[in-house]
């Protein structure tokens, strides 16, 4: 079973938000389920801060051994960083999906897209583990 | 992204040998159709040899521009993961499909190489899927040459690789490539490695040909040479291009229940190509990292 935390939203795509205590500010990463799907993460293309994007545009790219997929903004906002420890450690998304492993840190353009996330029940059941 | 109807067909494209940028753009724009439900098979060579570098692989100051071009190798970025793979008496195909057909990446790949497992079977040769090993990470993608290491899945034959291959998944749809090596090459790709290039400048045929090349001209480094498998190694006699891909056709019929119908590309997907053929050609994509 894959780890799906409570409280964060997620995305069809398997990527998470999970909120900061700063107000309007997200964390972006892909789930655990992601990871195990990808296998070995050996890469990780991330934007720039100040870079800005819309509701599910890619934003970067992710590499494992057997593939390359797209990375997709959950909601609409701007960079304000991204995870510098993943150039050296990508293996972090796989050890760390939740925790060092994140990949961005967003300022919401409109909090209320947040809503039209999945919560973790309905996510688990979209990975056919409800 | 929803596709239309299940497909019922796999629609199979055979090119004549081309340069690397129009090989990677011919295999981008099958993106589209995939996109729109169709599943297409492409099998394809290179004209000139080609040395083609992973999508996030490191090249710049690693891979010799000059030493390539005086060896007439074209050099090109492949939009799929991984490392570098030389193209020269290769079967390369391409599989162009919507990304949900066959379940996740996982699956997609795994059947995929089931595919190509049974048609290489069909010809005799004595083909295995690479199995999990014990545990380490599997390597990224700034190092040497792919065919030096089976991953699990893999297609091998004799414990090595014959087949490398790589996906890409983009907006719903997802691409592989993969090189099935008919005879060993890939020394070639360490001989371009900027460290040795000086060597590789001196003497533009390669030092002296260590194992019998078949007329290229290069040599062959043991090093190399042990981690990758050819087909001309297993089979005797050695079958033609047209009739490995035939076998690799009815391989990928079989393990995902389509019917192979031989087909063109089409005029809208050749201008789409033609388009993408510019990116391709662009060092600012293939010297990119």
């Amino acid at each position: 079973m894959s780890e799906v935390p409570d409280g964060l939203r997620y995305t069809e795509e398997h990527e998470y938000v999970r909120e900061t205590e700063a107000d309007g500010e997200v964390v972006v990463g892909i789930t655990d389920f992601a990871q195990e799907e990808l296998g070995d993460v050996v890469f990780v293309e991330l934007p720039r801060e100040g870079d800005s994007f819309d509701r599910m545009e890619p934003f970067g790219t992710i590499e494992a051994v057997k593939a390359v997929s797209e990375l997709y903004t959950p909601v609409s906002g701007e960079v304000i960083e991204a995870n510098g420890g993943l150039e050296d450690r990508p293996e972090l998304v796989n050890e760390e999906p939740y925790g060092d492993g994140w990949m961005i840190r967003l300022r919401l353009d409109d909090p209320s897209e947040l809503e039209g996330l999945m919560n973790a029940d309905e996510y688990r059941e979209h990975i056919g583990e409800g | 992204m929803t596709t239309s109807a299940e497909p019922e067909r796999i629609r199979c494209l055979e090119d004549g040998p081309g340069p690397g940028p129009w090989n990677m753009a011919v295999d981008h724009a099958l993106m589209d159709p995939a996109r729109r439900g169709e599943v297409t098979l492409r099998f394809y060579r290179w004209d000139p040899p080609c040395l083609s570098l992973g999508r996030n692989q490191r090249a710049e100051g690693r891979y010799d521009p000059a030493a390539a071009a005086r060896h007439g190798i074209d050099v090109v970025r492949r939009p799929t993961g991984g490392r570098s793979v030389y193209h020269d008496r290769e079967l390369t195909y391409a599989l162009a499909a919507p990304a949900d057909l066959w379940g996740g990446l996982r699956t997609s790949y795994s059947r995929v190489n089931d595919a190509l497992r049974r048609g290489l079977s069909r010809l005799g040769a004595p083909v295995e899927v690479a199995g999990e090993r014990e545990e380490r990470r599997a390597p990224g993608p700034d190092s040497r040459a792919c065919f030096r290491d089976p991953l699990p899945g893999e297609v091998t034959a004799g414990g090595r690789k014959l087949v490398g291959s790589a996906q890409w998944r983009e907006d719903g749809a997802l691409l592989q490539q993969g090189s099935l090596l008919l005879a060993d090459d890939q020394s070639v790709v360490e001989e371009l490695r900027v460290r040795e290039a000086a060597a590789v400048g001196a003497d533009p045929a390669g030092s002296a040909p260590a194992g019998g090349d078949g007329g290229s001209g290069r040599a062959v480094s043991a090093e190399t040479a042990d981690g990758a498998a050819a087909l001309e190694q297993f089979l005797d006699p050695m079958p033609g291009f047209r009739r490995v891909a035939d076998a690799l056709r009815t391989g990928f019929g079989e393990e995902f229940e389509l019917e192979p119908v031989e087909g063109d590309l089409r005029d809208d997907e050749r201008r789409r190509a033609r388009e993408l053929r510019a990116r391709y050609e662009d060092d600012d994509w293939t010297w990119r990292r």
